[in-house]
């Protein structure tokens, strides 16, 4: 039989008009992000982050970039094999800061305007503003303690509580 | 005063400091009340899984390939002359050239040996259970902490002992082996836990990108307003900055600074290669018996618990599995032999060791490079282990049961550590433990 012989030319056309109608025009999706509310207070935060949560919004927080699948499951299996967590998490935030890609605030800038920083890191951190009594100890406490830097403010709001929920 | 009125008063005296408990630093209300017979335990969940036959039996192949060579192959803890040919355990090509013995005489001949003691389960995940907790893990599930209280949650609560007095020394965090230094007992937990290292991970491993360039922070400078901040701001919270994934094992402060201290000193040691490892130190046995050394030598634990694991080869290599229990024994004779160079815990410190299930009668048909068949480890022959000790307390050369006569069970161990640190009433009262479980030094 000839390989074009007139039988096949309404089956192929039946089958386009088939794969015609399958088809439907791809809706116009757009990815973004949304503006986050902030809260002014902890009263929502009653969840405890993972390991992995905390762990990953760390270095976020502190680097400014995510933390690779690679990189995470060798902190997880880091942090297994110590019992206290809670030193695993204070040698951690300790181990990042001594990282040069760490974006701290300089000593300066921290002193210069320490209302600025203290919102700022209670935002970078708590995803929250301070409630004014927070503002005024906070800013206290750094303008009146000589060996506080950026560094272990920053990791305070990391190794807090708050920090552990959200 | 008047007679009557200094008998009055003394009298109260008397009846007041019987009536009243005592408050011990570590916050406990009574003392212990058991005979403390020791400052210093160290317990080994030897090796796991370790055949009767190739270990108290010293039958190296005669007993498993049918080849008619018996022996000793752990010389270090067992007496007897070492097997004469088929040498595959020890250094070089072909594992030709043992390892030498690291200590005079064996632990065997200055301590008292259990010939043969029951455990209570086949395998890992239950043998381990019964080394720590004194019962068999029923309804516990992997990757799920213990139900019952544990040696480490005994010690701390009725002993009286800090976070960093019990140490757990893991070879690794496979299995449930990181969960094991506490339990989910609500009368005990988190609170009187052990401290937990699994070393080779923590300072050799994944624990060197995440952990080594930690800055030590300076204890009134830096520590003290870092501290400050975190204390405002988790009272802002309304916690105790507890919570979250994980938690404290209730460390102090200071104790925690000694540990991250001695955590830096470990990367250092690593780096130099100068972490205290037995002379041969070729595979994971041996290099957690080095950093259980340094922690012994840092800490000076009341109670340290040091696991094996490299025999378990044995399920698919038989040579590999002797190499281990050669190597396991050479790491058991530098562990004695470090001790004894510790001031505090020379003469001072008693040594128990226990696999935590032996290995099945007949093999599986795995066959090695030397046409040797490989064992598992679930039947009759699996419930046959035996029990070591030695120290300034324990009768020295004695043996105490044979073969086919078996006495004590695995978990004596826990209670025997739990009698020589005095708080065996306590843990028997508390009635957690498997039914029958005794001191060793009551079986004698």
């Amino acid at each position: 039989m000839n390989r074009f012989s007139p039988f096949s030319w309404p089956c192929a056309v039946a089958l386009l008009v088939l794969i015609g109608a399958g088809c439907s025009v791809e809706p116009d999706v757009q990815y973004g992000l949304e503006p986050l509310q902030l809260q002014s207070s902890t009263a929502d935060k009653d969840r405890a982050k993972t390991i992995d949560q905390w762990i990953s919004i760390l270095h976020a927080d502190l680097f400014g970039t995510a933390l690779g699948s690679a990189e995470l499951f060798d902190i997880k299996q880091a942090f297994e094999s110590i019992g206290d967590q809670d030193i695993a998490r204070e040698t951690l935030v300790a181990n990042f800061m001594q990282n040069p890609e760490v974006q701290l605030p300089s000593q300066e800038a921290m002193l210069a305007d320490s209302d600025q920083f203290v919102e700022a890191t209670y935002v970078r951190f708590l995803v929250r503003y301070p409630t004014q009594a927070e503002r005024t100890w906070m800013r206290n406490y750094i303008q009146n303690t000589p060996t506080v830097t950026p560094e272990l403010v920053y990791s305070s709001f990391a190794l807090s509580a708050e920090y552990l929920h959200y | 005063m008047k007679r009557r009125d200094f008998l009055k008063k003394s009298g109260l005296a008397v009846a007041g400091s019987a009536a009243l408990p005592t408050i011990l630093p570590s916050g406990r209300l009574f003392a212990a009340s058991g005979r403390r017979s020791a400052d210093h335990v160290v317990m080994v969940a030897f090796a796991g899984g370790v055949r009767l036959q190739e270990s108290y039996l010293r039958r190296y192949v005669d007993d498993s390939q049918g080849e008619p060579y018996p022996g000793n192959i752990m010389y270090n803890m067992l007496s007897g002359e070492a097997p004469i040919a088929k040498i595959v355990y020890g250094t070089g090509v072909g594992g030709i050239n043992p390892i030498p013995a690291v200590l005079p005489q064996s632990i065997e001949s200055i301590g008292t040996t259990f010939a043969e003691v029951s455990a209570l389960s086949a395998g890992h995940f239950g043998g381990m259970n019964s080394l720590v907790q004194g019962a068999v893990p029923g309804g516990q599930g992997l990757k799920q902490r213990p139900l019952q209280p544990t040696i480490f949650e005994y010690l701390r609560r009725h002993g009286g002992y800090q976070a960093t007095d019990t140490w757990f020394v893991g070879d690794g965090i496979g299995g449930s082996l990181p969960l094991l230094n506490h339990s989910e007992h609500p009368n005990y937990g988190a609170e009187y836990a052990g401290n937990f290292f699994a070393p080779l991970v923590t300072f050799a491993g994944a624990g060197d990108a995440a952990f080594a360039d930690a800055q030590v922070y300076h204890p009134e400078n830096e520590l003290e307003p870092l501290r400050r901040m975190k204390t405002f701001l988790d009272q802002q919270f309304g916690a105790d900055g507890s919570g979250g994934f994980g938690g404290g094992l209730n460390n102090t402060d200071e104790e925690k600074e000694h540990i991250k201290a001695f955590m830096k000193l470990m990367y250092q040691k690593v780096e130099n290669g100068t972490v205290n490892v037995p002379p041969v130190s070729d595979n994971r046995d041996t290099g957690t018996v080095g950093f259980a050394c340094e922690v012994l030598s840092e800490f000076k634990p009341a109670f340290t618990m040091v696991n094996l694991g490299g025999v378990d080869a044995c399920h698919s290599n038989f040579s590999s599995y002797l190499s281990a229990l050669h190597r396991a024994d050479h790491a058991i004779g530098h562990l004695w032999n470090h001790i004894q160079s510790i001031p505090g815990m020379a003469g001072n410190t008693t040594l128990i060791l226990t696999p935590e299930c032996g290995r099945n009668l007949q093999p599986n048909n795995i066959i090695d490079e030397n046409d040797w068949r490989a064992y598992d480890h679930s039947d009759e022959n699996s419930m046959r282990i035996f029990t070591m000790m030695a120290g300034p307390t324990v009768p020295q050369g004695l043996t105490i049961g044979g073969e086919d006569n078996p006495v004590g069970m695995v978990t004596d161990t826990m209670m025997t550590v739990c009698d020589l640190l005095g708080v065996m009433p306590e843990v028997q009262n508390a009635g957690y433990v498997h039914p029958g479980t005794d001191s060793l030094f009551n079986r004698i």
